[in-house]
This record gives structure tokens, sequence and C-alpha cells, in this order.
């Protein structure tokens, strides 16, 4: 552990969150292996998460959306180079964490089982699962390890493009699109409110205090807070769109920031996340090709025989 | 085998958005070469800014403080005859002291 203390131990900021780490800094096995794990699956997600929306790209209405649609994959993609250089320093290697995934030893997210059968249903979704990764990232950059909160805070500057980006697209279909256009959209939040509600993982209330990576200070807020912060952004936000919001699906309660909603069915979650949803086979098809597709560059541009 | 993405291929990214602003230390990127590095730069730090200055710099080319020269790069505290506080302080106590001086 590094001997320098910084500001934040000034600020009274919680002890576990006061000793920083820099790459060359001194650290356990546990908490390097703990650093790894989280950025590894960073990359993961953000080289998936552009899968589904990359379908679209030759099918975007306008030439504006197909721009800022291209624009958000670019970003998501360098997001995913960004969290691999983070991983790469703790010892990853990008192409090992692509290659996992490919010969199924690791898993990802819920929401990146399913396609968007239409293009009303992108603006809802979009909002629902970017605004929780906005959440998610402004927390996790508040953590011990310093090249992962730098990575994070650029993360999240482009992220703010992706959910005004969002807000219009659901804002124009409910706006000016036909019935049958913002029927889809309304669909839309309904079907994938319980799935971004599943993403922030099952509630740790009485658990987080004993979570290592809690502990160590790389995961910031417990599960249970940050579904809870998520929705006190995201559903005024729902709500400025035109897209209704049911009260049975969530509403507020009393105590302020906190809201209302079913419990999410964890056991039809996990036999999604291991490979039960719509287009859990697709991915993994579409990144064993390009892995493929892509090994004979790669090797050329490291000089490397075939 | 080696990776592709050791300290051998990284690079340190610099970049200044807006003249007459700091080059910063923005990240690194993973290249076989320096101009693909530079590319990468370009492509994975320089899509939303308008980037006056953008270097890459080969990480094995950095010279770095080491963790014994931590306490001998600490200014501030260590030296404070360095400071304006010092001599402004010593100012102060004599003004203070001759205030009873005529002149």
């Amino acid at each position: 552990m590094t001997s320098r203390v910084l500001a934040d131990a000034e600020r009274g900021a919680e002890e576990r969150l006061t000793p920083k780490f820099e790459r060359w800094d001194p650290m356990t096995d546990e908490y390097r292996a703990g650093a790894l794990r989280i950025t590894s699956f960073q990359v993961l997600a953000e080289l998936i998460g552009v899968l589904p929306f990359a379908d679209w790209l030759s099918r975007a209405p306008s030439l504006a959306r197909k721009h800022m649609l291209m624009a958000k994959l670019q970003d998501e993609v360098g997001h995913g180079h960004v969290c691999a250089r983070v991983a790469e320093d703790l010892g990853g290697d990008r192409i090992q964490v692509l290659q996992d995934f490919a010969d199924g030893k690791t898993k990802v997210l819920n929401i990146f089982h399913y396609d968007f059968e239409t293009w009303e249903e992108i603006g809802p979704a979009a909002l629902l699962m970017n605004s929780a990764a906005i959440v998610q990232f402004q927390s996790l950059c508040k953590g011990t390890y310093l090249p992962y909160a730098r990575a994070l805070k650029k993360i999240e500057r482009e992220e703010s493009f992706h959910f005004h980006h969002a807000i219009d697209m659901t804002h124009e279909t409910m706006a000016v699109g036909t019935t049958a256009q913002r029927r889809l959209a309304q669909q839309s939040f309904e079907d994938w409110l319980p799935r971004v509600l599943a993403y922030f993982g099952p509630s740790d209330a009485d658990k987080i205090h004993t979570n290592p990576l809690y502990l160590l200070g790389l995961k910031v807020d417990s599960n249970h807070d940050l579904r809870h912060k998520w929705l006190s952004k995201v559903i005024p936000a729902i709500n400025r769109t035109g897209v209704v919001v049911d009260p049975d699906l969530v509403r507020p309660a009393e105590e302020p920031g906190r809201w209302i909603f079913p419990d999410s069915d964890w056991d039809e979650v996990r036999a999604v996340i291991n490979g039960g949803g719509p287009a859990s086979q697709r991915r993994v098809e579409q990144i064993r090709t390009a892995l493929e597709k892509n090994s004979l560059y790669r090797d050329a541009a490291y000089g490397r025989a075939a | 085998m080696p990776s592709y993405y050791d300290d051998e291929h990284a690079y340190e990214v610099f970049c200044q958005v807006g003249a007459g602003q700091p080059i910063s230390h923005t990240g690194s990127v993973s290249a076989p070469d320096p101009l693909l590095a530079w590319q990468s730069a370009k492509e994975v730090y320089g899509r939303r800014d308008d980037v006056t200055v953008l270097w890459v710099v080969p990480r094995t080319a950095v010279i770095a403080a080491a963790p014994e020269d931590e306490l001998a790069m600490q200014a501030r505290e260590r030296a404070p005859h360095r400071q304006p506080a010092q001599p402004i302080k010593i100012r102060k106590q004599r003004e203070a002291g001759a205030g009873s001086r005529s002149s």
C-alpha cells in the first residue's frame, strides 16, 4: 500500500476508499486480481454492448441517426480499448478476454442477450441501459484504483452524448411517431425495465460490508443503492419523453430517493445469462467470427508468422 | 507466449486540447509500432475534442521516479525556506515587534 494518502482523507471520506493505487504501486495479489476482474469484465461488456446496436447501422431511418449511432458505437469500442489498457497493465489481455467468452468460459450481462426487433425499441432500451451504466461508472470512479477511475471519467464524458441521443430518439417517436410506433416504444420500456433492473445484480444491502471488492474500495456502492440511484435518474427522463410509467412497474417510495418495484425473477435472469436468451448463442458466434477475421491482421501487424 | 499487450508495446499518450493549454497525459495505447500507436491514440483519445497536439511516447522511454525517491520529491513540506510564507512571516513578526520604534 502506498504511503501517500490523498486529500480524500482530509475530506473525511471513508477509510476504505482512502488508500489509492497507481499501476506501479505495490499491491496485494487479491487487490490486483479484483481490479483485473472488474476491468476485464468491462472490456467484454463494452465490446459486446456494441452488437445489438450494430445490426441497425444499415437500417437507421436517416443519415443523422446513422451518424449518431455510428458515433455511439465507435465510442463503445473506444471505451473497450481504454479499459483493455487498464486491464493489460494489471496482467490481462484483451484477446484472452474475448477468447474466454467465445469458448463459453465467461458470461455477459443479461441485457446483451437480446436483439432489437424494431428501430422504435432502441430509444427506450438505450436510455435505460445507458443511464444504468452512467450511474455505475459514477460510483466506480470513486474507487481506489486510479488508472481505472481516470478511464471511467473519460468514458463518462462520452456517455452523456449517448444519454441525450437515446432521449432524443425516444422523444421523437413519442412526439411525432404514428400510433403503432408509439406503442412499440411504450412496449420497449416495459420489456426493458425489468431487464435493466436486474443488471445491477441481486440486492446485497445485507452482505455488502463483507464483500472483498467493497472492502478493497474497488466496488464503491452496493447493487441495492445503485439500483435506486439509477431509478432516480432515469424515471424523470423517461417521463419527459412521453413514455408512460405504469406505477405497478415502478413508483417512488415515501422515502426520497427510494423506489418501489417488483423484485427480479433471478432464476430467469440466471438462465438468460447462462445462454438462454434470444441472442445468447449469436453473441458467442459474433465474437468467434470477429476473432478469426482479425487474427490474420493482428499477427501480421505484430510481425509474427501466422 | 509473450503478450501483444505488455509494456514493450505500450505507448503513453499526451494531448493538448485548445492552444495554450497544458499538454496532458490522457492514457495509453497498445500498438506494434510508433505510427500505429499514434493512429490508435487519435482514434481512442481524439474522437471528441479539438486536439491541437497529440504525442505518443513508448512507455520504455519514460524515465520515472522510483518509490525511494518519494521523500526527495516532497518539496513543499520538506523545504519551507522555498515558500513565500516564510519571509512573509519573518517580516510580519518584525513589523509587529517594531511597532513601538520611533523614527
